[in-house]
């Protein structure tokens, strides 16, 4: 009899722990839903797909940690993104996370087990996730239903997805490290594909229905997004880690051989300064300026039209991710482990954060916030109280 | 295992202190030559914005030269790998090698091939400063790239979560590590093309048979070339930036490349003969064209001298191991025979020619037939006069200021001996020595490095080459004058190349120069003018025109050149009969100098604006390792434990512990707390180690003739090591322990005040092969004495013989013998034991015992398969070096009575696994009844383990 009592008990207590587990599994996606109003967001990598970094907002200063949260795995060199309630981020060990953004709390996750080398893209309910190639998995995007909780579609891709994915209001394109483009829609239905025939390790920008990457062997393709046709192919001097930013018609990248570079949409060079060192950052524009970073810690800002250098600066340390540009102030990782905070006018320092581990992300700001990445697997906020 | 760990705490003490004092080539015995420390380093810390520098006062200098080197390269490196180190980089900077063989942040011997290193626990960086800045530059990027790599890949796999920690080949990492710190210079050229065009080459399929080897690195470097020329710089990168993709590199490789090996191979082979095969259309292979004198080994320096008609070169050679000086009869050109060496003086077996520094010296001869040489001795080079018709060494010269002495010769007149040293600041400087007034003279006072040094023909002045010319922004080693007496210093060339081993003729200067990317032989005319002043012609004439490199010219009668020349991984020595003819025919001049050169050039170093801090070090101790362990066994239950050691960063102080416990229930866990906490210091000459223990458990002790018994002691005990020289060296122990021993199934109790005391003699100069020593002796004489100094229940003394002999038969093989005498003799003494394949073969392991022991081992070692291929179709398995051994071992182990004497013959198979271990089999019969007749049947025995 006492034995009988027993079971009874303990199939209670498994009874309950069940019903409490599925209960907060409930509660989970049913707060992910709540927070899907798109509102402010910082969509894609460099806030849209021509990549300036740019943001009309004033900050105030001085910036302190908000908070911090510590994610499984590391994470690239990319950054955040928001929609309106909250923030989005991936790690390299294929984990999606939701955070909140007021408290840094860890809302939900998603575990896709492959490499993301990418920011996350969020479009209405709909995340798009692109999975880097392994040994033993290729690389693939990822379309999940947020509502639902499930991977609603994917799409194989040959190659390897670890550049940034350019966003038009119709369709995504994606690159891949052997020189494949895809262009799919929302629903990861391919619309074309092309060839280059060359490596690609570039953040591709894009405006005016005009898809732009530069190659591992220092090719410029200027590329008709809507059709797939490469329109033009122009030699620069070596290849391009970094990445493209276009602005007002004026393409923008800087090379391995510490070259910066700008460009019409048609091709034609109209400017180009050397810098101290190679360059692995995206830039960074305003209406009037240009800023970028290089590897040696140096920060430059040219005028965007005539490539007259405004000012320089250095830090020692080194710049490997995009400055964030706001009306009155930049904001520059250092991969060293500062931010930096200065006047665009002149690069005076009015701030300077030290962080735990070397920046990995690009900072992002939004509503009042910057959000930042860095080793060890952290991501922070900071705001000013 | 277990038990075993159990049983010998206390043994296990003592031989890890052994360990820890004598360098551990031998497993499980007592010898080792020893790391001297010779010099009491008084060390300062250097703070940059990323390094801590770690330097003694008398190397300021050399201190912030490296610091600015460092932090440049850092700036360098950090673009390259795109990557920052957030942690300071810790730099420990020597003078010369000398100083450098005494770091205790490798528990191991330097070998003098080791130019510095990076080791992983403390993440430290190690240089020695050989008189060179370039060198010295080099040799910090180098390490560098080693500190950066292992840094980046790490971070790599910590952020994609990676469990198994992989790092890219050796061939890659020490190939890029060379690629980003030096330019492909006429050594590296050297090595390359006597490789191709000798055929033995490999690409990346096979490069496993080369690592660890200079051909690895420099075809490593090569390879990096070839990579940024073909497929771009980023590529070398992307292989480590890829490294997540997979923990084979292989894999790596092949997607960063989009070819597998065998696929690469094909085109970098081709590249490779493509670049060296045309070099001998138009040049000679030395080995092809003219005299070759010798035939294996490395062998250098050759000089001439002539006695009683009998006409003989003497030289540097290493072909039985040791490095010594050989004297093989002058044999004219067109007589081809390979005369056997003679050996006239043999270095590296004791304490006087500790070193003889074969790849970084050359020695010179006098008209009356005496040798000048240096070696090192006791801490610091000294010069050698050996005359050869006394057959002896007739002087010995030291100087307090010098460390490190290289290419000594001698004035014409025999009076003088003029050579390069690096004094205690570093700086590598041209001396002369006057016998007649026994003074040193210092000719040259600066950072440049300068030497070669040769008299002229009437002795006034000195040529040598020093690195002060600068084109371009680099340093270039030429050829200058300077004058014994005023010290007037004249370039004599000036061209961005890099001269050495000027020798002079009656007319001539021949030297060797890298024009061409190798070294060859050069000549120079000279005049004197009436006042004895020496004018140099403005053209140099090539002598040799070998695709290969020329060392240490020397000219007999001023007709007659020998030489050494690199040919199939080999250093040789060969002839020219008349190489003014060959000079003529080959008809090749090339001004001396030409415009850009500029002479003297500013040393940097750090600025002050850079230095953050500067103190002197104390010692703060941080983890070396950590270690943890469960173990359970049906007899003993279940035992767990844990040992730690910390050490202050430059390893002089070590914390060691080692805590387990062996309670079987929770009653027992406080009195099974098995504890030893040691410290240990290897900061000056003498070493010692002292500490506490406390050890309680059961035991099964073979040794003691209880066996099997239950003991709790605790005590202290201390321990020193004195090393008289490399060889030899004198220890001392004292251990005060209390010992309660219960034994099992005699209800037998006894307690103990335990006092022993140790003192013990060790000598070893062996030369080791790949399976144990083939050359030298070892000594090991102890004398013991334990006592129960309070209930007087021990008491008894010891006393330990051992002696090996390795006569040596050819390169490789040899005739070993061993004889050991243990006598452990009173009241409780411990038992030996023997058995086995390391001692008593035939017999089962460890079951002869007996408180006394004897044994004598005798086995001829000789090679047996030099290497077996294994070729699988998804791998290949090479093995190298089978060796062969057929032995005769005689003894037996008593506690009273001798009974009878045990033996065994046989045959022995061993083969060295991946350096790591060698296995051993052993078959053959016991010598039974008293030495009456051999066991019927054979005995088979397989374990591992080094030849005694």
């Amino acid at each position: 009899m006492l034995c009988n009592k027993c079971f009874r008990y303990k199939s209670l207590i498994s009874f309950s722990i069940m019903t409490l587990i599925f209960f907060i599994s409930c509660t989970k996606k049913i707060q992910i839903e709540k927070y899907l109003e798109p509102e402010n967001k910082w969509q894609s990598f460099g806030y849209d797909s021509s990549r300036n970094f740019y943001i009309r907002s004033d900050l105030k200063l001085p910036l302190k940690q908000k908070w911090e949260v510590e994610l499984e795995a590391g994470i690239s060199h990319s950054s955040i993104t928001s929609i309106s309630n909250f923030v989005c981020v991936a790690d390299l060990k294929g984990n999606v996370y939701f955070l909140n953004p007021e408290i840094g709390r860890i809302l939900s996750k998603i575990s896709l087990k492959q490499p993301i080398l990418t920011s996350v893209i969020v479009r209405e309910r709909d995340l798009i996730i692109s999975l880097a190639e392994t040994k033993n998995k290729k690389s693939q995007l990822v379309l999940y239903d947020l509502l639902n909780g499930k991977v609603k579609k994917t799409f194989e891709v040959e190659g390897s997805i670890e550049r940034e994915l350019v966003l038009h209001k119709d369709f995504l394109i994606a690159t891949t490290t052997s020189g494949r483009i895809y262009s799919l829609k929302y629903d990861l239905n391919k619309i074309w594909e092309i060839q280059l025939n060359e490596e690609l390790n570039c953040h591709p920008a894009s405006s005016n229905n005009l898809f732009v990457t530069v190659s591992l062997k220092g090719n410029l393709f200027l590329v008709d997004m809507m059709i797939g046709k490469v329109l033009k192919k122009i030699k620069i001097s070596s290849g391009v880690n970094s990445g493209i930013s276009i602005s007002n018609n004026l393409i923008y990248f800087g090379n391995s051989d510490g070259n910066f570079y700008c460009f019409t949409l048609d091709g034609s060079k109209v400017w180009q300064e050397k810098l101290k060192a190679s360059v692995k950052a995206i830039p960074s524009i305003d209406d009037s300026s240009v800023f970028i970073g290089d590897l040696l810690g140096n920060v430059y800002a040219f005028d965007n039209k005539t490539g007259k250098k405004k000012w320089e600066t250095s830090f020692g340390g080194m710049i490997n991710n995009s400055i964030l540009v706001l009306n009155n102030q930049l904001i520059v990782p250092d991969s060293k482990g500062f931010i930096y905070v200065l006047e665009k006018l002149d690069g005076g320092l009015v701030q300077k954060i030290e962080l735990k581990g070397r920046v990995k992300f690009s900072p992002v700001l939004v509503k009042n916030k910057v959000f930042i990445g860095y080793d060890d697997k952290k991501i922070a906020a900071y705001e000013n109280d | 295992m277990c038990l075993k760990k159990l049983c010998r705490k206390i043994d296990l003490l003592i031989l890890f202190l052994l360990l820890i004092f004598s360098e551990g080539q031998a497993q499980f015995t007592y010898f080792g030559k020893n790391k001297v420390h010779y010099e009491k380093f008084n060390w300062f810390v250097l703070k940059t914005e990323h390094f801590d520098i770690y330097y003694y006062p008398e190397i300021t200098e050399i201190a912030e030269i490296g610091a600015l080197i460092a932090e440049e390269g850092y700036n360098e490196l950090k673009v390259k790998f795109n990557h920052q180190i957030l942690y300071r980089i810790p730099l420990i900077f020597y003078n010369t090698h000398i100083h450098f063989q005494q770091t205790n942040t490798i528990p191991g011997l330097l070998p003098e091939g080791v130019g510095g290193f990076f080791e992983f626990i403390k993440g430290r960086v190690v240089i020695p400063f050989e008189g060179s800045i370039e060198k010295f530059r080099h040799v910090i990027k180098h390490e560098l790239v080693h500190v950066f790599m292992l840094n980046k890949i790490r971070r790599i796999q910590q952020d994609f979560r990676l469990t198994s920690e992989t790092l890219p080949p050796l061939w890659f990492v020490e190939g890029l590590a060379e690629y980003w710190s030096t330019d492909w210079d006429s050594q590296a050229e050297m090595i390359l093309r006597d490789a191709v065009l000798n055929g033995y080459a490999v690409g990346l399929n096979e490069i496993d048979k080369v690592s660890g080897t200079y051909l690895m690195y420099k075809l490593g470097q090569l390879l990096m070339h070839y990579i940024s020329k073909t497929y771009g710089e980023h590529k070398i990168l992307m292989l480590m930036e890829n490294s997540w993709k997979s923990s084979n590199f292989e894999d790596v490789w092949k997607y960063t490349f989009g070819v597998d090996y065998k696929e690469f191979d094909r085109d970098w082979l081709y590249y490779l003969k493509k670049r060296y095969y045309p070099i001998i259309s138009d040049r000679d292979l030395p080995g092809y064209s003219v005299n070759k004198l010798t035939n294996s080994g490395f062998n250098f320096s050759p000089v001439f001298y002539e006695k009683k008609n009998e006409s003989s070169i003497y030289y540097l050679g290493n072909i039985r191991g040791y490095t010594s000086i050989y004297r093989i009869p002058f044999v004219k050109e067109g007589e081809r025979k390979f005369s056997e060496p003679q050996l006239v003086l043999q270095g590296e077996s004791s304490d006087e020619f500790e070193s003889l520094h074969l790849f970084r010296t050359s020695f010179g001869i006098s008209r009356d037939g005496r040798i000048v040489f240096t070696s090192k001795s006791k801490g610091r080079d000294k010069i050698y006069i050996f005359d050869i018709n006394q057959n002896k060494i007739t002087l010995k010269l030291s100087f307090d200021e010098i460390t490190s002495i290289s290419n000594p010769s001698f004035s014409h007149d025999g009076k003088k001996i003029t050579f390069s040293a690096i004094d205690n600041k570093g700086y590598s400087d041209i001396y002369v020595y006057e016998f007649n007034r026994s003074k040193l003279i210092r000719l040259t006072n600066d950072l440049y490095d300068d030497k070669t040094p040769a008299f002229s023909p009437d002795d006034n002045i000195i040529v040598f080459t020093s690195d002060r010319m600068i084109f371009n922004g680099k340093t270039f080693y030429n050829l200058f004058s300077i004058k014994v007496d005023n010290f007037e210093l004249t370039p004599i060339t000036a061209l961005n190349q890099n001269f050495s081993y000027p020798k002079f003729t009656s007319s001539k200067i021949l030297f060797t120069c890298d024009y061409d990317n190798v070294n060859n032989i050069w000549s120079l005319d000279f005049n004197t003018d009436g006042n004895g002043n020496f004018i140099f012609d403005d053209k140099m004439k090539k002598v040799t025109n070998f695709s290969t490199s020329t060392f240490d010219p020397f000219i007999i009668n001023d007709t007659t050149l020998i030489f050494s020349a690199f040919e199939k991984f080999s250093f040789q020595i060969f002839s020219i009969n008349n190489f003014i003819s060959m000079m003529d025919s080959i008809n090749y001049y090339v001004l001396t100098k030409i415009g850009g050169m500029k002479l003297h050039w500013f040393v940097s170093k750090i600025d002050g604006i850079r230095i953050k801090e500067r103190y002197k070090y104390e010692r703060e101790y941080t983890l070396d390792f950590a270690q943890s362990q469960i173990s359970t066994n049906p007899v003993y239950g279940t035992t767990g434990g844990a040992i730690f050691a910390v050490s202050d960063l430059l390893s002089d102080e070590y914390y060691q512990f080692l805590v387990f416990n062996t309670a079987q229930s929770r009653d027992e866990i406080l009195k099974s707390f098995n504890v030893l906490i040691s410290r240990i210091s290897l900061a000056q000459k003498t070493n010692f180690a002292y500490g506490v223990y406390h050890f309680s458990g059961r035991r099964y002790d073979i040794r003691d003739s209880d066996e099997y018994f239950y003991e709790r002691s605790f005590g202290v005990y201390f321990a020193l090591s004195y090393p008289f020289s490399f060889f030899r060296r004198l220890e001392a122990s004292v251990m005060l322990g209390n010992s309660n021993k219960e034994v099992f199934y005699s209800f037998k109790n006894r307690k103990a005040l335990l006092l022993t005391n140790t003192i013990s003699y060790i000598f070893d100069n062996s030369l080791w092969a790949s399976t144990g020593p083939i050359d030298g002796s070892r000594l090991l004489i102890l004398l013991g004495q334990t006592n129960d100094i309070k209930f007087s229940n021990v008491n008894y003394y010891s006393f330990m013989l051992d002696y090996r002999n390795y006569l040596r038969l050819g390169m490789k093989s040899a005739f070993a013998s061993r004889f050991q005498l243990f006598i452990n003799e009173g009241k409780e003494a411990r038992r030996f034991f023997m058995g086995g394949n390391w001692d008593l073969r035939g017999y089962p392991r460890w079951s002869i015992k007996g408180e006394k022991l004897w044994l004598s081992s005798f086995e001829f070692r000789f090679p047996l398969i030099d290497q077996i291929s294994l070729k699988f179709p998804f791998l290949t398995v090479n093995l190298y070096e089978f060796r062969g051994a057929t032995f005769f071992d005689i003894g037996n182990a008593w506690d009273v009575k001798y009974k009878e004497t045990l033996g065994s013959i046989g045959f022995g198979l061993r083969m060295n696994l991946f350096g790591v271990l060698v296995l051993r089999y052993d078959i053959g019969k016991r010598i039974e009844d008293s030495f009456r007749r051999l066991q019927d049947r054979m005995f088979y025995q397989f374990f591992f383990g080094w030849d005694f």
